[in-house]
């Protein structure tokens, strides 16, 4: 199928930019109304009885359950995995299967793949090293780094090798395409049935450093012990069932590098054979401490349960004695791990290890062990920050979503930048060495390491427990993660700039090159905003401006609680949002989901209104004294300036009625009228007149144009001439019925004069232009002309560790002479 | 997924990841953030990089070794305005040469270090072919947002390693 793609695809690709093919079957067929309200009933799949119209698993919910059982050893001289997998597949689901998909992932870097072959040359390659097309000024290039990655392939075999793949002591039929493997059953699996097969495979593991995967190994060539030693991160390291679903069957979309995986819930048991002096880092709870741990190693974990900091099983000492040689003997460590979507893990000589317990309490997981692994090299950096973070996430995360339901956290630190899987993550940030042999780190990297750790440790709740689909919706995972990571660094420390603002997405946002963050991960231009900071930034203001707190956190932890071990989609998210919140959120899915408009709403005029009070003594003076506030024309005044003397003061013997009575003198003629007026209403109506004429409100008419598309809550900053300042928030429903210009009235107290209106004065929106929030208008100075004003001394981004070694020394005398 | 009309497009989106391949980690990628701005007011082309300051201090660490450090030393400053320099550029059009961009300064605001450069505003301004590299020999995966903007008239480009000049057309 795959091959049979290519010809009918750019037919299809045109068709689809000419022909509107995804535009709704209503239609606004003339003028030019946008109804930025539109429900998204047709835009969301019909609610069945698998997950229904709230966003909640339907009656009929149902997924299906893979447990493995996998024994694998390590060969660390030849760097590569060799194993038995035994693998149960429960089909849950009400229908037969006739054949299974396997994902393998290890052979998306075989030279076949897909994700090798599309490629680009020219652009920026998939992950990792990158080339150049030939230009007029150049020729072609292919960077250092490419050359590696090449010549890494040379040397290398790439992917899985998989033998006896057998089911009852019978070989089972299988075909490999790529990264994808489809095993066929000798019978068709009915509903309720459970199949059991087992295979062997092998591969080679990745040097990360000149892949760049998820995983792999990062040789350091300078440590004592010859030939150096590595640091192993295995994941996406076994053959997984792929996914099986109500929405859409097999999920065999092939991995091509970008937008990750969803798989099966399962028990795990897993037995990895590794050299003797390798400490292990795994997904599950130790089954064999007693063959791996010494007894000081077994102590020190038990005392670090109720320790106040995390205390040390492996010690920086010791790591550094463990990595100064090998060993040729080998250990077992067997691990197992319940109900979770994947397993990974790693080993290395070169790890210290530090654990603290947590003690959540609540009936589920009272106690969790959070722990770190890391080498020399991540150092200081590591031996303060990173369990006490693993500890605050789930501390922070299990408020707004359940309790943590696995018995361990662990953070490892390897080559890979950050990577999350259930109960374990890799995480980048390291010291910096220097000459003199120290380590130390920048605010920054302290900084990142958190958040690093803070952000893979939170993945643990989306996607690892709330199972969405990061090949399709990198965004329900990211998104959601780096808005609830942003609420948990700011609970370690609010005074670090971290988490989103509206402000940082703005410059995305007003752009001309992004795609909406309801598309499909390989396809996205841009996933860093896309996938991240627009939702993020889009979750947060749901939360502070729309809905408010009590809202939101009630309607995020009920999806989150409805979703625990299931696999939600899209929908299920925007159906549980709205309809847990009680508030109609269709707009706002719409707006910021599935379009790409932007925030810009101006504030063009505002009006000041006075209600007449129809009686003529009192408004004809009213209006004469606006005549009189009127500027007199130039042209008189400039005679008066020359002091031309007009006819009429020349002749002043000269004069009539007129010139006694101007045209706002008042006549019985109105002062009747008035009366009638008055005579002719009803009670009702002359008390709730005189009532207003009495109290004399000031009436101002503010009129907004909406630039940006999106509609949004309009947020109003009113100052009155008294000083005094009041916010209001206009609802986004202001916008129905006219998308791109409103009006909103607005009445005040007699005392109460306005004197400015700015909106969206805390910048709370992401309006992308905060030149045209005020009125009267005002001169917003760029940001290059404020800096010239005012120079800004910017905080510290300094190595103060490294910095404050610098020794004190006299000052340099230059000679001066006039 | 499974109707007609989705699985074609699934071929479409497998086509499309042909046009642009791209990475990420699962945590955000690397990206800075240039705005071009005709300030009529002031006369000038406005130019405010923006960077994440632990990318930048990375950056640094790497091109100027490790003991560079952009706030506390003004000569790392002066050498990274000169490393922006080298790797931004602006000109007229293809065949004009590059404008001499004059260095404002630079600040260090939240988590983002800025870098301000400025030009007088040439009479015709409504293409500017642009480049900007900054950081990709270091990163190749580093993206580089650039929006050249007139009032609430943007046009954007996001430089990937390798490529060349861009030219940004304001919309007539
Ligand atoms: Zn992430």
């Amino acid at each position: 199928m795959k091959k049979l793609v290519t010809a009918g695809v750019w037919a299809c690709a045109l068709g689809l930019f000419t022909s509107s093919a995804w535009s709704s079957a209503v239609k606004q067929t003339k003028g030019d109304f946008e109804d930025k309200f539109r429900q998204l009933d047709e835009v969301l799949p019909t609610p069945n009885d698998y997950r229904n119209a709230a966003g909640e698993p339907g009656k009929e919910y149902w997924q299906q359950q893979v447990d493995y059982i996998i024994d694998a050893k390590l060969d660390e001289k030849k760097r590569r995995i060799t194993a038995n997998e035994r693998i149960t597949y429960h089909n849950n689901s009400p229908y037969t299967l006739k054949y299974l998909w396997l994902q393998l992932e290890q052979n998306r870097f075989k030279p076949d793949s897909i994700s090798e072959l599309t490629i680009d040359f020219s652009g920026t390659g998939g992950r990792g090293p990158s080339t150049r097309a030939m230009n007029d000024d150049q020729p072609a290039g292919i960077s250092l780094g490419k050359l590696r990655r090449n010549q890494f392939y040379d040397d290398n075999e790439i992917g899985y090798t998989i033998t006896n793949v057998k089911a009852q002591g019978q070989d089972l039929p299988f075909t490999i395409n790529s990264a994808q493997m489809r095993v066929d059953l000798l019978k068709p699996l009915k509903p309720g049935e459970t199949f059991e097969f087992s295979l062997d495979f092998a591969f080679n593991i990745l040097e990360e450093d000149a892949v760049t995967d998820r995983g792999g190994y990062e040789h350091f060539p300078d440590d004592a012990r010859k030939g150096g030693n590595d640091i192993f991160l295995l994941a996406q390291w076994f053959p997984r069932l792929a996914s099986y679903s109500d929405y859409e069957a097999w999920h065999n979309k092939e991995f091509l590098g970008r937008g990750e995986f969803t798989l099966e819930f399962g028990n795990y048991d897993v037995k990895m054979t590794v050299p003797a002096d390798h400490i292990v880092a795994s997904t599950g709870v130790l089954q064999n401490e007693n063959d791996v741990l010494t007894a000081t190693q077994k102590q020190r974990l038990e005392k670090a349960k109720n320790a106040k900091r995390p205390v040390f099983i492996v010690t920086a000492d010791e790591a550094l004695e463990n990595e100064k040689e090998g060993t040729r003997d080998t250990k077992t460590w067997h691990f197992k791990a319940e109900n979770v979507r994947d397993f990974a893990w790693a080993s290395s000589r070169k790890f210290m290890w530090d654990a603290k317990g947590y003690h959540q309490g609540g009936e589920e997981q009272p106690f969790v062990m959070a722990m770190s692994y890391y080498p020399k090299e991540g150092g200081d950096l590591w031996k303060k920050y990173s369990t006490e973070a693993i500890i605050h996430t789930m501390d922070v995360y299990s408020r707004y979503t359940f309790d943590y339901p696995y018995p361990v956290s662990i953070s490892v630190n390897g080559p890979v930048g950050g990577m999350e899987y259930p109960m374990i993550t890799f995480n980048g940030p390291r010291t910096t060495w220097h000459e003199d042999g120290s380590r130390t780190y920048t605010q920054a990297e302290k900084r990142f390491l958190i958040g690093v750790v803070i952000h893979e440790v939170g993945h643990n709740y989306f996607p690892m427990i709330i199972n969405s689909d990061e090949r399709q919706w990198t965004w329900m995972d990211e998104g959601l993660n780096s808005f609830m990571d942003g609420v948990a660094c700011r609970e370690w420390d609010p005074t670090i700039p971290w988490g989103v603002e509206p402000r940082d997405v703005t410059a995305y946002m007003k752009s001309d090159v992004q795609v909406p963050v309801m598309t499909q991960s390989d396809s996205v231009l841009k996933l860093g905003p896309n996938a991240y900071t627009k939702p993020a930034v889009a979750l947060n203001i749901l939360r502070e401006v729309i809905l408010g707190r009590e809202l939101f956190d009630f309607a995020f932890k009920e999806y989150a609680v409805r979703w625990k071990n299931k696999r939600p989609t899209p929908s299920d998210f925007f159906r549980t949002m709205e309809e847990a919140s009680g508030v109609d959120l269709d707009w706002f899915w719409r707006g910021w989901f599935y379009t790409t408009d932007h925030v810009d709403i101006s504030v063009d005029s505002v009006y000041t209104l006075r209600l007449d009070t129809k009686n003529p003594d009192i408004d004809f003076k009213r209006r004469r004294q606006e005549e009189a506030d009127k500027p007199t024309s130039l042209f008189v005044e400039r005679n008066k300036e020359e002091r031309k003397r007009t006819w009429v003061e020349l002749n002043k013997d000269v004069s009539d009625f007129y010139d006694k009575n101007d045209r706002f003198t008042v006549t019985n003629k109105e002062r009747n009228k008035y009366k009638q007026f008055l005579a002719d209403l009803d009670p009702w109506e002359r008390k709730a007149f005189e009532r207003a004429v009495d109290e004399d409100k000031n009436y101002y008419v503010i009129n907004f144009s909406n630039l940006g598309g999106l509609v949004m809550p309009i947020l109003l900053e009113l100052e009155f001439k008294n000083g005094k300042k009041e916010e209001m928030m206009i609802p986004a429903e202001i916008w129905r019925r006219s998308p791109k210009k409103v009006s909103k009235l607005i009445v005040t107290d007699k005392k109460q004069e306005l004197v400015s209106v700015v909106v969206d004065p805390h910048w709370e929106t992401a309006d992308v232009n905060n030149e045209n929030n005020h009125y009267p208008p005002r001169i917003i100075p760029s940001r290059i002309e404020s800096y010239k004003d005012e120079p800004r001394k910017g905080p510290v981004y300094r190595d103060i560790m490294h910095d404050i070694k610098t020794e004190l020394k006299d000052p340099e005398v230059k000679e001066k002479r006039k | 997924m499974k109707r007609i009309i989705h699985s074609i497009c699934v071929g479409f989106l497998l086509m499309s990841a042909i046009l642009a391949p791209n990475t990420v980690l699962a945590h955000q990628q690397k990206e800075a953030y240039t705005t071009i701005l005709v300030n009529e007011r002031t006369g000038n082309l406005e130019i405010a990089h923006r960077f994440s300051i632990h990318d930048a201090e990375h950056v640094l660490k790497q091109h100027f070794g490790i003991k560079a450090d952009i706030i506390s030393s003004s000569d790392t400053q002066e050498r990274f305005a000169q490393y922006v320099r080298l790797h931004f550029a602006i000109k007229a059009s293809e065949i004009d040469n590059e404008m001499a961009l004059l260095t404002v300064g630079h600040e260090v605001e939240g988590k983002y270090f800025w870098v301000y450069q400025e030009v007088k505003l040439p009479q015709k301004h409504d293409v500017l072919w642009v480049k900007m590299n900054a950081f990709q020999e270091v990163w190749p995966k580093q993206t580089n947002h650039v929006n050249f903007e007139k009032g609430r008239n943007i046009r954007s480009a996001r430089f990937k390693k390798d490529d060349e000049w861009l030219a940004l057309e304001l919309k007539k």
